[in-house]
């Protein structure tokens, strides 16, 4: 399901048309991002959890090539679904 | 920083971004996570532009042991959900780190070893504070030079060459800076005078941006020996004398300015330093000056060249049995010496020698090796020891 599927049909559910739902989609996706730039960890009950981790620089091997890299620092964003999703998806 | 947001604190910030009720919002946020749950569990991929990607994965069963009882269990295969963040919200998050880059690390660089002196630095940001400290020093007599006369103005050039390298090993400069040097030294000789009029001045100038960065370091010592130095210079009648003071000199300021920036990463490295400081001052002579950093830079061949020669003599087992203390062996004797081949290690070579390859250890402590790093090199002469088992004394 692409953005477009998704918003539709998040458009039906809200009983907005897409237009309006495009723009609540993009201002959740900002609050969204502000709050994990704020290494803040988003708590969603039924859906999950969203966080940053800081990770070290370390350095990686090209098993291919042989060849060492240095990887810089970096903050990731990890998502854990919750314990209800995941046993829900579990049987899929 | 850390704090656990909620849905509502979530639908909260949207209200006020979409200028929307709260009520609506909240509505808003909670079917949005809804809708994304149950299309993943019909869709199986659900693509959400500027959030990320939810997937579904399929996890193959396996094989695994209960840690309690020791039991084999097999847990069954079962999806998990995924999530690949944005690009866009990905490099939103990492700004703080979105300037640095995966370096390809060539093979000469041991990471080990960095971690080992304790130096925080990254490689590539030790390579810009020693060049900006070089650079006065070497503009300056360039500057000089080129009124006086054509031919000096080749000299700074290889002094210009040389700054690059003490990036990597301040060693190196010490070796190429005097030997590159004294080349157009001698050319100068036979030309004008008017040169070492100019030098007289010139070698003023280094000593004050000497002066500079001993204070800047806080290095008291380095100041008695430079300024004792310039003023025999501005007294002396020959000019191949002052020429050759002169040469010591762009050496000891070299070596200075090496020595003192390493003064607060290396202690051991200062004390280096300063040995190779001394002595041009006191004994104006280049060839001095080369000769001493050569030595001091590959110590394990000159170590390596006096252990042969005990081979011959009659064999000094009380000075050798101490040096690998551990183990069920004991150095006894020296069986012959090895010539490392092309692609041979220290381990092969002991189980050659030693029926072991666990028995390196001995050849290491035989050779003063570091058993974990050894660095031996393709034709050097490793002595291979005689190992008998040690007797243990029962009660």
């Amino acid at each position: 399901m692409n953005t477009k599927e998704f918003t539709a049909e998040l458009a039906r559910r809200i009983g907005r048309n897409t237009k309006e739902t495009t723009k609540l989609i993009t201002a959740l996706n900002e609050e969204i991002a502000s709050q994990l730039s704020e290494q803040n960890q988003i708590s969603i009950q039924s859906f999950g959890v969203f966080e940053t981790k800081k990770k070290l620089e370390h350095v990686v091997v090209n098993p291919g090539t042989r060849q060492r890299m240095l990887v810089p620092p970096r903050i990731e964003i990890k998502f854990k679904p919750s314990a209800l999703v995941k046993d829900k998806v579990k049987e899929l | 920083m850390d704090a656990k947001i909620l849905m509502q604190d979530l639908a909260a910030g949207v209200a006020q971004r979409s200028g929307l009720l709260k009520k609506e919002s909240e509505t808003f946020v909670r079917l949005f996570f809804e809708t994304i749950e149950e299309s993943l569990s019909e869709e199986k991929n659900v693509k959400v532009k500027g959030l990320g990607t939810f997937k579904i994965v399929e996890v193959s069963g396996r094989d695994s042991v209960n840690i309690n009882t020791g039991e084999r269990i097999h847990i069954k295969g079962h999806s998990k959900i995924t999530f690949t963040p944005d690009t866009g919200l990905r490099d939103f998050v990492n700004r703080p780190f979105a300037d640095f880059e995966t370096i390809v690390l060539n093979d000469g660089v041991d990471m080990e070893k960095m971690e080992y002196t304790g130096e925080p630095e990254m490689p590539a940001g030790l390579s810009e504070p020693i060049v900006e400290e070089q650079e006065p020093i070497v503009e300056e007599p360039v500057a000089e030079v080129v009124e006086a006369h054509e031919l000096v103005v080749e000299m700074p050039a290889p002094v210009v060459e040389a700054p690059t390298e003490v990036v990597k090993e301040p060693t190196e400069v010490v070796e190429e800076t005097p030997a590159e040097v004294v080349e157009p030294v001698a050319e100068v000789e036979d030309s004008a005078e008017e040169v070492i009029e100019t030098v007289a001045e010139k070698v003023e100038e280094p000593v004050a941006v000497v002066e500079e960065t001993v204070t800047e370091t806080e290095e008291p010592v380095t100041e008695e020996p430079a300024e004792s130095v310039s003023e025999p210079v501005i007294d002396e009648p020959s000019g191949a004398m002052r020429m050759l003071k002169y040469v010591c000199f762009v050496v000891v300021v070299l070596l200075l300015m090496v020595g003192s920036y390493l003064v607060g990463t290396s202690s051991l490295s200062f004390g280096y330093f300063t040995i190779g400081k001394v002595k041009p001052a006191e004994e104006p002579k280049t060839e001095a000056v080369v000769e001493k950093p050569v030595v001091k830079k590959e110590p394990a061949k000159v170590e390596v060249d006096p252990k042969v020669e005990p081979k011959a003599e009659p064999f000094d087992s009380a000075t050798v049995n101490g040096r690998y203390p551990y183990g069920a062996y004991e150095i006894c004797g020296v069986q012959c010496t090895h010539v490392v081949a092309e692609g041979e290690d220290i381990e092969q070579i002991a189980k050659q020698y030693l029926k072991s390859k666990s028995n390196k250890v001995y050849v290491a402590a035989m050779n003063d090796l570091n058993v974990y790093r050894p660095t031996i090199e393709v034709g050097q002469e490793l002595i291979i020891p005689e190992i008998r088992m040690k007797k243990f004394k029962r009660k």
